[in-house]
């Protein structure tokens, strides 16, 4: 928003928020430092223009889009199918899309290499595949539609799924570079597709939670708070192979606030890596940081 | 103290609103899922529905859920909160839920599962199913502080007019700790006044917590409304109906 349209905006624009609250919130950080400099065909300005991903004040009511309009126009924006379509054909075995046709520059920053292929979670699938950017095939050559990948969605391991997958996306749609917490990019022996930590192979840090298989597919109620994604800075140098430390790690929260201990618990485990919490709430994401706080002594 | 009413955000849409009132946009909306055998598939708490245009555009226009974007125009998707989706199954009757499996949850199973997510689920669904059915579009509040937030009519067209809290109470005594102190209640009356300009509370009697777990309790189980408001003497000494002015 620039600075002559908050001035149109009215006496509401008087209550905006000069800066961002000890609360911090992704969504209003955005505004400022943080530009997608990879992955601009994700069309992140139209999504954002319809009703999506555009930041707002926090204080003021959500926009709501009329449907009592009489041009009967489709209220969400269909987003192009691009040119440039990746294709990605479903492996059941590896519960991941292997990528057989790469189209565009979102590769450099999404998807994982097993073995010298590239694979894709559920989430990137989806996240592309709403974009036009991926078409998602199945082992009889049938396209997936979208209704069928918002069922594998649902239908997946990973945590409560559909809010698992609002988390990512919208970190993705800002540029953010963002990977399952405890997965490594690249992987030359294929010992396991997921949970295992090779610290042989991954460059960095991780955090000694474990998240094993045996828990992702009992699909237990995991109810230690434990890390869901690596986030990463928007990088256009981003490389797979020397990653580096993630800038923080994801943590997606349930039903309430965590209690200190559990902050305190999972800060120990992570190693000095930054934390950040995201509730997501009737289709809305927020992020929070709970912070160790130390005052300086006054003069 | 009158408070100024409803305030549409443009012209003519008090018409609009009249034009269209919520309980008929209601009685189609059920009509068209029923028809349609619409059903919604359970991933955690959210329920995601499929529908036909038709219903999509009733579900919007009566403000049910949140809409997912996608690239089909045949199909449309939708993400439920658990109360929008057990006020459909249950209340309204007009979509089926189903289980990552592809299997149908009956109503009681539905009940348990929200319940077993979210301890205060049945209280705000109670609250939830209050509101709705005198025809209030009910919104979360969440970020604002609030469980919910209320409109007259689409919150397109007019702004809000509570911000509603939900407590349960046993016995007269409330049960919990919300607004039991000041701090809490003047933070909930500020946050309110930028969304909504009046906290609404809704307290609901909640019946012993062990029989929450059946669906029958909803029915014996009552909502008392009360309205919090900060009376400021220093604009209250003229003797006719005054605009709050809200710049304070």
């Amino acid at each position: 928003m620039t600075s002559s349209s908050s001035l149109a905006a009215g006496p509401s624009s008087q209550r905006r928020n000069t800066g961002c609250d000890s609360i911090d919130c992704l969504i209003s950080l955005s505004h400022g430092s943080i530009k997608p400099t990879v992955g601009t065909d994700y069309g992140i300005r139209s999504m954002a223009r319809n009703g999506g991903l555009r930041a707002k004040d926090d204080e003021e009511e959500e926009q709501h889009q009329n449907p009592f309009l009489f041009n009967n126009k489709s209220l969400t924006s269909r987003p192009q199918f691009r040119s440039e379509v990746s294709k990605a054909h479903w492996d059941e075995e590896m519960d991941m899309g292997e990528i057989i046709e790469k189209k565009g520059s979102i590769w450099t920053t999404t998807g994982i290499i097993r073995n010298g292929k590239l694979y894709c979670h559920i989430e990137e699938i989806l996240f592309l595949a709403e974009r036009g950017a991926l078409i998602l095939t199945s082992a009889d050559g049938k396209t997936f539609n979208l209704g069928d990948i918002y069922k594998k969605v649902i239908a997946s391991n990973l945590g409560s799924s559909w809010e698992y997958f609002q988390a990512y996306r919208h970190l993705k749609s800002l540029g953010y570079i963002v990977k399952r917490h405890d997965i490594p990019w690249t992987l030359k022996n294929n010992r396991s597709c997921c949970g295992s930590n090779s610290p042989s192979e991954t460059n960095g840090r991780t955090c000694e939670v474990e998240f094993g298989i045996s828990d992702l597919l009992q699909g237990m109620q995991i109810h230690d708070l434990k890390p869901a994604f690596d986030v990463y800075l928007p990088n256009s140098k981003f490389k797979k192979s020397s990653p580096g430390d993630p800038s923080f790690l994801l943590c997606l929260l349930r039903e309430d606030p965590p209690s200190r201990s559990e902050v305190e618990n999972l800060e120990k485990k992570c190693d000095g890596l930054p934390l950040k919490f995201c509730y997501v709430d009737h289709g809305r994401v927020s992020f929070f940081s709970f912070d160790k706080g130390t005052l300086p002594i006054l003069p | 103290m009158e408070l100024g009413g409803p305030r549409w955000k443009g012209k003519g849409f008090e018409d609009i609103a009249q034009a269209n009132p919520m309980s008929e946009i209601i009685s189609r909306l059920q009509t068209s899922l029923t028809q349609s055998e619409a059903s919604a598939t359970l991933s955690g708490c959210t329920a995601l529905l499929e529908s036909e245009p038709e219903a999509a555009e009733l579900l919007e226009r009566a403000s049910f859920g949140q809409k997912i974007t996608n690239c089909n125009d045949d199909k449309h998707w939708f993400q439920l909160a658990p109360e929008e989706s057990f006020y459909l199954c249950h209340a309204l009757k007009c979509i089926k839920i189903l289980r990552k499996d592809n299997t149908l949850m009956d109503e009681s199973e539905l009940w348990n599962h929200f319940g077993s997510k979210r301890k205060t689920f049945p209280e705000v669904y109670k609250a939830y199913s209050h509101l709705r059915l005198k025809n209030w579009v009910v919104r979360s509040g969440t970020h604002y502080g609030a469980d919910f937030v209320a409109y007259r009519h689409h919150p397109a067209l007019v702004h809000a007019e509570y911000a509603v809290l939900v407590i349960p109470e046993k016995d007269g005594n409330v049960n919990n700790a919300r607004l039991s102190q000041w701090s809490d209640l003047c933070c909930s009356l500020r946050l309110s006044g930028s969304v909504a300009k009046t906290l609404l509370v809704l307290h609901v009697s909640s019946c012993d917590r062990r029989d929450w777990s059946s669906l029958s309790c909803l029915e014996q189980v009552t909502v008392e409304e009360q309205i919090i408001r900060r009376w400021i003497p220093e604009r209250s000494r003229e003797d006719k109906h005054v605009e709050v002015d809200e710049a304070h």
